[in-house]
């Protein structure tokens, strides 16, 4: 298809009111949502979206229009994120600092989900309690249920709030664990697994 | 070693060393001669505490003894039943597993390991950006302890969202306060008001005198909630002395007469 950009160095009227939508949404808007609200079809409003996308990166905008799990959204353009992290509303309220144990235990959840503390513990090789709280209290996981085994332990899942601070689409979307291991170096040094509360220096 | 007393000629076995049969069974276990795990330990304690019981001369030292066996039996079971529970418990982060297990374990964790380096360099370019900042109240997660209990409630509060956006945009002249968002939701009535409904429809079917049975009652709506207030209504109208409620045979069909 042949995007409108192309033809001209201005924006779409549905891409201007794209835009405007985004502008003032506070949570990701789905493509459905917006072909809906334009009366479009869904792949029209993904065309306008790249256009909308490349417009604002060519003519080197501030801003920027982002695909995340929920739908699409309006951020600050990457070049620009030393000064806007250093701004009073964002400095210290927006990202969240995950230790690497952290990092590690939503690795081993995300791809064994739903799984138990005694399965991530089981791969980990150590106590998880402490990091499952965290994350539970971080909403980056979430309890789906009890499996029906003795004891009936909780099982946990990853949640939205993961895809989103991770920037992927779906669990899908990342690499399988033989993708992973094939990619690591022969001689990759045997580590043993961050213990509880271990936090990155970084 | 067997003694025979009477003429009911009770049979009675005494081993040397051991106080009865239970205690030989926690010693076979002890010594691993037997596999706790194979032993139903309920069944064990069902038939002993019932030949104590029927014995009708137990001391108190019997029966601690015997406590003390039950709880020796279930602690045997429980340490076969999960075998590496001393191990998991025996300290934090460390563990006495021999050196393959060990290699065994870091083998299998090392995608793991891969994995969170990937989702550290994705968290890392995704921190490049900074999106519009969300009120608290939008920020605030509620906690999560009971299963998926938040999942569901969010699944309703979108869907509420979702019909307020297709009201929204299909009518124009939509208004804010317009509370139309219950549309189409039946609205719950007390019981009590059930109840009485029910008793009024009743009446007005028994006003000719004749009789009525259960199972035409309940022809026309067949649901559980119609059942439940159906037989209150009955047993409330029974108790209020205005019918008698009849069944001829067990599961048969109930029949109304009015007084």
């Amino acid at each position: 298809m042949m995007s409108s950009l192309s033809r001209s160095e201005t924006l779409s009227d549905i891409a201007r009111s794209i835009e405007a939508v985004l502008f003032v949404a506070s949570v990701p808007v789905s493509v459905d949502e917006l072909a809906e609200l334009l009366s479009v079809a869904p792949s029209v409003v993904r065309a306008e979206l790249q256009d909308l996308r490349l417009f604002l990166l060519k003519h080197g905008h501030g801003i920027a229009v982002i695909e995340s799990s929920g739908g699409w959204r309006m951020a600050s353009a990457e070049e620009v994120a030393d000064i806007v992290g250093r701004f009073r509303d964002t400095a210290a309220t927006q990202k969240i600092r995950l230790s690497k144990a952290a990092v590690e235990t939503l690795a081993v959840i995300a791809y064994n989900q739903p799984v138990t503390r005694a399965e991530v513990e089981e791969i980990r090789g150590v106590r998880c309690e402490r990091v499952i709280e965290t994350l539970l209290s971080h909403a980056m996981i979430r309890i789906a249920g009890r499996r029906k085994s003795t004891g009936s332990p909780l099982l946990y899942r990853t949640t939205e709030r993961f895809l989103e601070t991770f920037g992927v689409l779906s669990i899908s979307e990342l690499p399988t664990l033989e993708e992973l291991d094939e990619l690591a170096p022969p001689d990759e040094p045997k580590l043993v697994p961050a213990e509880e509360e271990t936090f990155d220096p970084e | 070693m067997e003694e025979h007393r009477g003429e009911l000629a009770e049979f009675r076995a005494e081993i040397d060393g051991f106080s009865g049969p239970f205690d030989l069974l926690c010693w076979l276990v002890e010594s691993r001669e037997l596999e706790a795990a194979s032993i139903s330990v309920g069944q064990v304690v069902r038939i002993y505490g019932a030949y104590l019981a029927n014995t009708n001369k137990v001391s108190v030292s019997v029966v601690s003894d015997f406590l003390l066996m039950a709880a020796s039996l279930v602690l045997n079971k429980i340490r076969a039943l999960f075998p590496g529970r001393e191990t998991l418990d025996s300290g934090d982060d460390t563990d006495s597993e021999s050196g393959e297990d060990v290699l065994e374990r870091l083998s299998r964790y090392r995608p793991y390991r891969f994995a969170a380096r990937a989702l550290t360099a994705l968290k890392e370019k995704r921190d490049g950006f900074f999106f519009r900042r969300v009120s608290d109240e939008e920020e605030r997660e509620p906690s999560l302890d009971l299963g998926d209990l938040y999942a569901l409630c969010r699944l309703w509060w979108n869907l509420r969202e979702s019909k307020r956006r297709s009201a929204a945009s299909s009518s124009a002249t939509y208004l804010l306060y317009e509370e139309d968002e219950w549309s189409g939701v039946p609205s719950s009535l007390p019981e009590e008001e059930q109840i009485e409904r029910k008793i009024s429809e009743i009446l007005s079917e028994l006003t000719a005198g004749r009789t009525l049975r259960l199972s035409i009652l309940l022809r026309s709506n067949r649901a559980m909630s119609n059942f439940v207030v159906t037989l209150l209504a009955i047993l409330e109208m029974s108790r209020m002395g205005r019918i008698r409620i009849t069944q001829e045979a067990l599961f048969d069909d109930v029949v109304i007469i009015p007084l």
